[in-house]
C-alpha cells in the first residue's frame, strides 16, 4: 500500500501544481490577495506530497519490493543498505524524481521565505515555479514512472550498475541537483518580471542569494562528480570534457556569470535586462544539461536508458520553456527601465568584462557538446570532439578573465582607477614573477607555459588577499586595528576573496598536475617493484578478497622513499556476478597535496603477473580543494545579513523599522 | 481500502488547505510593490552609511551612490504615494465574486484530476510486496495464488499467443495441477515457439504419459527420445524410458535402463527408491540375484506405494500405477517438489489418489477394452488395494472382452491364477 | 568619454571577444576533431598520418595479444573488414572479445592503429552508440536482435599484422 499512496501522492502532486500554475496568476491579474496566496500553500503542500512520494519509493528500495518495476531493474536483495537507499537516484526514474523533489523544494522555500516580497511577484514567480513542475511530474508520470508495478513480483531483482555502487553517488547527484534546480529560481524571478512587465527593487535582492545558493551546490556538485571519476573509474584523470560533464559546466559558467551581472544589478541597478537575460539562459543551459543526459542522445555512464519518447518530451519541454522565455523576453524587455550608468573601467565594467569572457566560454563549451550531435543529424557524419578541442578553444578564453580577477573587487564603482588598482596590485604581482623564475629555474627554462601557469595561479592567490588587505588597511592602521577592522567588514567581502583564492588554488592544481604528472604503465608480479617520481612501490601480494555482492582481488602495495616504508595502498578489481561486469578500485596515497594513484589492469596470459598503472600526481588534491573555498566564499557571501529584503512598515513609525527591517539595517 | 481512506484523506486536506485563502474576506493586499521599493532603497542607504563608517568605501564614492539611491528612493516614493491615493484596486463586488468563482472551479478541480489520473495508471489494489514478506512461507495461500497466477498467465496468453515463453512458465504448472491435457498443449505451443530443449520435450511426454493414465504411450516415449537427443544426460527422460521398459515388459532393456539411470542419478533423487524397484524387478524376470547393496524392492516400494506393496510383483505392468500413486500428483516422477509433496500426503488422501487413478484405468478399459495389459493392470491394483470383489468382477469383465481361445483371455487366465484368484 | 564613445568601445570589446572565440573555434574544430570510421572505412581510404579517428566496431573473437609487458594488440573489426590496433595501457573493465569497443588514436604507417585511448560500453546492455548505428547502417544490427552476423565469419581482407 506504501507504494501506491507513494503513486497517488505524485498524481496528486501534479494536480496541485497545475493549480498552483494559475490560480496565483490570476489573483496577481487582478490584484487578488486570496488567489494570489494560495500559490504560498500549494507550493509547500506539492513538496510535502513529493516528498511522500519520494519516500515511498525509499522504502520500496529499502525492502527490496520488487513488485516496484524500477527497483526490480536497478536493486537487489544482496545489495548493501546504504547502496538500496542511494540507489533510488541512481537511476532514470528515481533521479527524475529526486529533480521534482529539489524542484518543488525550491518553490516551497520561495513560498516560506517571501513572505516580504511584493505579494504579485511572489505569485507570479510561484506560478512559473509550477509550470515547470508540472511539466515534469507530467513526464514522470507518462514516460518514466517510479512506481510502475510488476505482478507477481519477481524474486530477485537486476543489481544497480556497479560503477554506481559508491559513495560518491550518495552525494553527487543531489548536489548537482540542488545546483541545476536552484537556478529555476532564478528564471522564475525572471519570468515574473517580464509578465509583470517592472522589475522590482526587490527583484535584484532576491535573484543573487538564490542564485548563490544553486551556484554553490552546482559548484561542490560537480567537484564531487570530478573526484568521483577520478577514482572510481581508475582512468586517473578528473576531468573528461565528457558531454555529460559539460552538460554541468555549462549552466556553472552562466550562474557564474549571472551572480556577478546580479550584483551590478543590486548595487546600481544597471545591466537589467542583461541579468534577466542571464538568468533565463542559466537555467535553459541547465534544462539543456538535463535533456542530454536523460534523453540518451549522449551514450555514457549517466544515459541510464534510451527510450526515444522519453528524449522528445524532454525536448518539448526544453523548447516549450527556453523558446516561450525567450520569446516573452523579447516582447518585454524593451519596456523594462534600464539601469544606471558607468565607465568602461569601473567595478561595473570590470563584471561586464567578466560576464562576456564567461558566456562567450559557455558558449564555445555548448558549441563543442552540441557540435558533433548537429553534424550526425544534418550531415551524418559522426565526429568526437573532445580535450584538444576545449584545451584550445576554451583555455585561451580563461587566460585573461583569470588575469583580470583580482583587479575587479579593486575597482570603485561607477568611475575607477585602473593605475591606482595596477599599483595596489603590485605585491600579487611580484608573487606571480616569483612564481615564473622559480619554475623556469627549476625546470631549465624548458616548460615556459606552466611557468606563466604557476604565475598566473599565484597572481590570482596573492590578488585575491589584497583587497582583504587593503580593506582592512593593514598598512594604514597597523596591526592591531587592522585586525578589527578586518572582523568587521561585511561577510560578502570575504566571500569574493575566498572565492577568488578558491580559483586560484585550483588552477594551482590543474597546472601542477597537467605539468609535472608522471605516468607508469608496466606489468608487475608480486615481490617486484616499481619506481616513480623518487618513491618505490612495491608489489606485495595479491589475494582474493570478496564483499557482499562482487568478488574482488585486491593487491597491496608498499610505498617508500629512501627505504623507509611510508604508506601501503589497497586497490582491487571487483566483479559483480549479477550485472557480469568489473570495476577497478584505484588505490590513493594522499600526502599533502599530492597523491600516488595505483590501478590494476588485466593478469597477463599465464596469471604470474598483472599489469599495472602508477601515477604520480603532485598537488592533484588543490583541484578539489579550491572548489571547496569557492563554495566556502559562496556561503560567506550568502550569510551576508545585508542581502535580505526589506518589508514596507506599513504599521509603525519607518524609523523603528519592523520585519526585515533591524536585519538590513544591522550592517552598519 | 485503507488505500482509498489514506489517499482520501490525504486529497481532503490538501484541498482544504489550498483552498483555505479564499475563505477570507478581504482580498486586498498588504502593500504594493512601489512601497516594497520604497523599503529596499531605504535599507540600501542604510547599508552605504555602515560600509562608510567601517571605510570599505570611500567617501567621494559613498556621496554619489547615496545622491544616486536617493534619486531612485525619492521617485519610489511618489509613485508609491500615487498608488495608495488611486485606492484599493479591484477588492470587491465583482471582482471578488469572480475571483471566487475561478477559485472554486480550480479547487474542485484538484481532487478530479488527481483521482482520475490515478485511476488510469494507477495499481492500488496491488499490495506492497517487500522481499521479507515474500520470503515467508504462506500457508494456504499457495493453492489459491497458483491458480489466480494461472488465470492472469492464462489471459495474457490469450491476447498474446504468440508468447513463448509465457507457455514455457504455464506448462509445467498445469502438470502440477493435473491438466495434462493442458499441459501437452502448453509444451507444444513452447517447443513451437521457443524451439526444441530437453526439458519442454520431457515436460511433453511426462503430460502425454499422464493422459494416458501413468503410461508411456508411443507418442510420449518419442518426445522422451527426443529430450535425451537434444541432452543426452537428461535424467527424467531416463526415468520414463526406463519405465516404459518395465511396462513393456523388456526385461534387459529395463534392466539397462535401470541401472544406467540410478549409476548417473545423484543420491538423494528423489525417483531412486523407484528406480530401484525396477531394477529388481526386472532381474527377477531375468533370474538374476538382486543387486547387492540397494533396498529391497518390496521395501522400497512399498515405502514409497501401497500399491506395490503385496507383492512384488513378477508384473512389470504394475509398476504403473504403482510409481504414480507414490509420486502423489498424477505422474511426475522425477519432480522433486512434487515427490515432498506426496511424502507429505496424509494416508487416506494418498489412497484416493491411487483409487482415483484406478477408476481412470477401469474408465479408459470401458471404452477401449482391447487392452490386455491394461486389464492386468487393473486387476492386480484392485488386488492390491484390497478390493477382492471388484478385482473378480475385472476379471469377469476382461474374460467376456476377449474370446475364451484368444492368446489374450489365456494371459489373462495365467495372471489371475498367478495372483490368485 | 562620451556616452556614444563608450558605447561603441565596448561593443568593439564585445566584438574582438566573442570573434576571437569564433575564430578559435573553427580552428579547433577542423584540427582536434576525431572522426569515427569503421573498420571498412579505415581499409578502403587510408587517411592522414595526422589525422585523429575514432575507430568503432568489435574486439575480434581470439584477436586479442598481449605480449607480456603492458602493450596489447587487438583487432577491431565491423564484420566485413577489421583493422590491427595496438595499445598501452589499461583496458576498460568492460573490454572483451566480441564486444563493442571504441579505440582513438590515429592510423600507424604499418597500418595498424595507434589507439591512445580505449573505451568500451558502459554496461553489459549497451553498444557504443556510434558502433550500433554503424552496424546498423549496414544491415549488420537489429534493433531488439543484436548482432545479426556473428564476427567469427568474418572474412579478413587484410592479413594479421599485430605482431609486426
Amino acid at each position: 500500500m506504501i507504494v501506491e499512496i507513494g503513486h497517488f501522492a505524485l498524481v496528486l502532486a501534479l494536480s496541485v501544481a497545475l493549480f498552483q500554475s494559475v490560480l496565483p496568476l490570476v489573483g496577481a491579474r487582478q490584484g487578488d490577495q486570496r488567489l494570489m496566496e494560495t500559490g504560498t500553500i500549494a507550493a509547500t503542500g506539492g513538496f510535502v506530497l513529493i516528498a511522500i512520494a519520494f519516500s515511498a519509493l525509499v522504502t520500496a528500495n529499502v525492502t527490496s519490493d520488487f513488485s516496484v518495476l524500477n527497483v526490480f531493474e536497478n536493486s537487489n536483495s544482496a545489495k548493501p543498505m546504504l547502496y538500496k537507499v542511494t540507489g533510488v537516484w541512481g537511476n532514470h526514474e528515481g533521479s527524475m524524481l529526486l529533480w521534482v523533489l529539489i524542484l518543488a523544494f525550491f518553490g516551497s522555500l520561495v513560498a516560506l521565505f517571501g513572505r516580504d516580497l511584493p505579494a504579485t511577484l511572489k505569485a507570479n514567480v510561484l506560478a512559473v515555479q509550477a509550470w515547470i513542475l508540472a511539466a515534469f511530474l507530467l513526464f514522470i508520470l507518462l514516460t518514466s514512472n517510479p512506481f510502475q508495478r510488476l505482478d507477481p513480483a519477481p524474486m530477485e531483482g537486476q543489481d544497480l550498475n556497479p560503477v554506481l555502487q559508491d559513495i560518491g553517488l550518495a552525494i553527487h547527484p543531489p548536489l548537482l541537483y540542488l545546483g541545476y534546480v536552484g537556478f529555476s529560481v532564478a528564471f522564475s524571478f525572471a519570468i515574473a518580471a517580464l509578465i509583470d512587465g517592472r522589475i522590482d527593487a526587490a527583484w535584484a535582492r532576491w535573484v543573487r542569494p538564490w542564485t548563490l545558493i544553486a551556484w554553490i551546490f552546482l559548484t561542490l556538485g560537480i567537484s564531487m562528480g570530478s573526484y568521483w571519476a577520478y577514482y572510481e573509474l581508475g582512468w586517473g584523470g578528473w576531468w573528461f570534457w565528457d558531454p555529460v560533464e559539460n552538460a554541468s559546466f555549462m549552466p556553472w559558467l552562466a550562474g557564474t556569470a549571472l551572480l556577478h551581472s546580479a550584483l551590478v544589478m543590486e548595487k546600481r541597478s544597471a545591466l537589467k535586462i542583461w541579468t534577466i537575460l542571464l538568468a533565463i539562459l542559466t537555467f535553459s543551459l541547465s534544462l539543456l544539461g538535463t535533456f542530454l543526459v536523460r534523453s540518451g542522445v549522449l551514450t555514457s555512464v549517466h544515459a541510464f536508458a534510451t527510450d526515444p519518447t522519453r528524449g522528445i518530451f524532454i525536448l518539448c519541454i526544453l523548447c516549450l520553456f527556453i523558446g516561450g522565455a525567450l520569446f516573452l523576453f523579447a516582447l518585454r524587455a524593451s519596456s523594462l527601465e534600464g539601469g544606471g550608468l558607468f565607465a568602461p573601467i569601473s567595478r561595473e565594467g570590470a563584471l561586464v568584462f567578466n560576464n562576456l569572457f564567461l558566456t562567450t566560454a559557455a558558449a564555445t563549451v555548448l558549441v563543442g557538446t552540441l557540435y558533433p550531435l548537429v553534424l550526425e543529424v544534418l550531415a551524418d557524419k559522426k565526429i568526437s570532439v573532445g580535450a584538444p578541442f576545449f584545451d584550445l578553444t576554451f583555455g585561451p578564453l580563461m587566460v585573461p578573465l583569470l588575469f583580470a580577477v583580482p583587479f575587479g573587487p579593486l575597482l570603485g564603482w561607477k568611475r575607477g582607477d585602473l593605475l591606482g588598482a595596477a599599483q595596489r596590485l603590485y605585491f600579487a604581482a611580484g608573487c606571480a614573477l616569483a612564481a615564473l623564475i622559480g619554475v623556469l629555474a627549476y625546470t631549465g627554462g624548458t616548460r615556459i607555459l606552466t611557468a606563466f601557469g604557476f604565475a598566473l595561479a599565484f597572481w590570482l592567490l596573492a590578488g585575491s588577499l589584497t583587497d582583504l588587505f587593503l580593506k582592512a588597511a593593514f598598512l594604514r592602521t597597523g596591526w592591531r586595528t587592522g585586525l578589527s577592522r578586518l572582523v568587521g567588514l561585511p561577510r560578502s567581502t570575504f566571500g569574493t576573496t575566498l572565492a577568488h583564492f578558491g580559483l586560484g588554488v585550483t588552477l594551482l592544481g590543474i597546472v601542477s598536475v597537467s605539468s609535472f604528472e608522471e605516468e607508469l604503465i608496466t606489468t608487475m608480479a608480486p615481490g617486484q617493484t616499481a619506481e616513480i617520481a623518487g618513491y618505490t612501490l612495491t608489489f606485495d601480494s595479491i589475494a582474493q578478497r570478496d564483499g557482499p555482492n562482487f568478488e574482488a582481488q585486491a593487491a597491496q602495495f608498499s610505498i617508500r622513499r629512501g627505504g623507509v616504508e611510508l604508506a601501503e595502498i589497497d586497490t582491487s578489481k571487483r566483479f559483480f556476478p549479477v550485472r557480469q561486469m568489473t570495476t577497478t578500485e584505484s588505490g590513493i596515497w594522499t600526502h599533502w597535496f599530492s597523491q600516488l594513484y595505483v590501478s590494476l589492469g588485466d593478469p597477463s596470459e599465464d596469471r604470474q603477473s598483472i599489469v599495472v598503472r602508477i601515477w604520480s600526481k603532485p598537488l592533484v588534491t588543490l583541484i578539489w580543494i579550491g572548489t571547496i573555498f569557492m563554495g566556502l566564499g559562496g556561503v560567506f557571501s550568502l550569510a551576508d545579513r545585508r542581502l535580505r529584503v526589506g518589508a514596507p512598515a506599513r504599521n509603525k513609525g519607518k524609523g523603528a523599522g519592523t520585519g526585515g527591517s533591524p536585519a538590513v539595517g544591522a550592517g552598519a | 481500502m485503507v488505500f482509498w481512506i489514506v489517499a482520501a484523506a490525504m486529497t481532503a486536506v490538501v484541498t482544504l488547505a489550498i483552498g483555505w485563502p479564499l475563505l477570507r474576506r478581504d482580498g486586498r493586499g498588504e502593500g504594493s510593490a512601489e512601497e516594497h521599493d520604497v523599503e529596499v532603497y531605504a535599507a540600501q542607504l542604510r547599508e552605504l552609511d555602515g560600509d562608510l563608517d567601517r571605510g570599505t568605501i570611500a567617501p567621494g564614492e559613498a556621496a554619489s551612490a547615496r545622491a544616486e539611491i536617493g534619486r531612485r528612493l525619492l521617485r519610489a516614493s511618489e509613485r508609491a504615494k500615487a498608488a495608495t491615493g488611486s485606492g484599493a484596486p479591484l477588492a470587491g463586488g465583482r471582482g471578488f465574486q469572480r475571483s471566487m468563482i475561478v477559485g472554486v472551479v480550480a479547487i474542485l478541480a484538484v481532487p478530479a484530476i488527481a483521482f482520475a489520473f490515478y485511476g488510469s495508471i494507477g495499481a492500488p489494489r496491488l499490495p506492497d510486496q517487500p522481499l521479507a514478506l515474500r520470503e515467508q512461507p504462506q500457508p494456504g495461500r499457495d493453492d489459491f495464488d497458483l491458480a489466480t497466477l494461472v488465470d492472469k498467465a492464462e489471459a495474457r496468453l490469450r491476447t498474446n499467443p504468440e508468447d513463448g515463453s509465457g507457455w514455457e512458465v504455464l506448462a509445467p504448472i498445469y502438470l502440477r495441477m493435473n491438466r495434462p491435457q493442458d499441459a501437452a498443449e502448453a509444451f507444444r505451443k513452447a517447443i513451437d515457439l521457443n524451439g526444441p530443449s530437453a526439458s519442454r520435450f520431457g515436460g511433453l511426454g511426462e503430460a502425454l504419459a499422464e493422459i494416458s493414465g501413468g503410461e508411456v504411450t508411443g507418442e510420449a516415449k518419442t518426445a522422451f527420445e527426443r529430450a535425451l537427443q537434444l541432452n543426452p544426460s537428461y535424467l527424467p527422460a531416463k526415468f520414463f524410458l526406463a519405465l516404459d521398459a518395465s511396462q513393456e515388459q523388456r526385461a534387459e532393456d529395463a534392466e539397462t535402463r535401470w541401472s544406467g539411470l540410478i549409476a548417473e542419478s545423484p543420491k538423494d533423487a528423489p525417483w531412486l527408491r523407484i528406480a530401484e524397484a525396477g531394477l529388481a524387478d526386472a532381474r527377477q524376470r531375468l533370474g538374476k540375484p538382486p543387486v547387492a547393496g540397494t533396498t529391497t524392492p518390496g521395501d522400497g516400494v512399498a515405502a514409497a506405494s501401497p500399491a506395490a506393496g503385496p507383492d512384488d510383483g513378477a508384473d512389470a505392468g504394475g509398476a504403473g500405477p504403482g510409481a504414480a500413486g507414490g509420486t502423489g500428483t498424477g505422474f511426475q516422477g522425477p519432480d522433486a517438489a512434487a515427490m515432498a509433496a506426496a511424502a507429505q500426503l496424509p494416508e487416506g488422501d494418498r489412497q484416493a489418489m491411487i483409487e482415483g487413478m484406478v477408476s481412470q484405468l477401469a474408465e479408459r478399459l470401458k471404452q477401449s477394452p482391447d487392452d490386455v495389459e491394461g486389464w492386468k493392470r487393473l486387476i492386480r491394483s484392485y488386488t492390491v488395494l484390497g478390493k477382492t470383489d471388484e478385482a473378480k468382477t475385472a476379471l469377469a469383465d476382461a474374460r467376456k472382452t476377449f474370446p475364451a481361445d484368444s492368446a489374450a483371455a489365456r494371459e489373462i487366465a495365467a495372471f489371475a491364477d498367478e495372483i490368485g484368484l | 568619454m562620451t556616452r556614444k564613445a563608450k558605447r561603441l568601445y565596448s561593443i568593439g570589446a564585445m566584438f574582438v571577444v566573442v570573434g576571437g572565440a569564433m575564430a578559435l573555434v573553427l580552428t579547433a574544430l577542423s584540427s582536434s576533431v576525431a572522426y569515427f570510421q569503421s573498420p571498412t572505412d579505415l581499409v578502403k581510404n587510408v587517411p592522414g598520418p595526422a589525422q585523429r579517428i575514432r575507430l568503432g566496431g568489435l574486439v575480434e573473437d581470439g584477436s586479442v595479444k598481449r605480449d607480456g609487458s603492458s602493450e596489447i594488440f587487438f583487432r577491431v573489426t565491423d564484420t566485413v573488414d577489421s583493422v590491427p590496433v595496438s595499445y598501452t595501457g589499461i583496458l576498460p573493465d568492460l573490454f572483451r572479445e566480441g564486444q563493442g569497443v571504441i579505440a582513438e588514436g590515429t592510423l600507424g604507417p604499418d597500418r595498424v592503429f595507434l589507439a591512445d585511448t580505449v573505451l568500451a560500453k558502459h554496461d553489459e546492455t549497451y553498444m557504443p552508440k556510434e558502433v550500433v548505428d554503424d552496424l546498423k547502417a549496414r544491415g549488420l544490427w537489429e534493433d531488439g536482435k543484436g548482432l545479426v552476423k556473428k564476427p567469427e565469419e568474418t572474412v579478413s581482407a587484410t592479413p594479421v599484422g599485430a605482431g609486426s
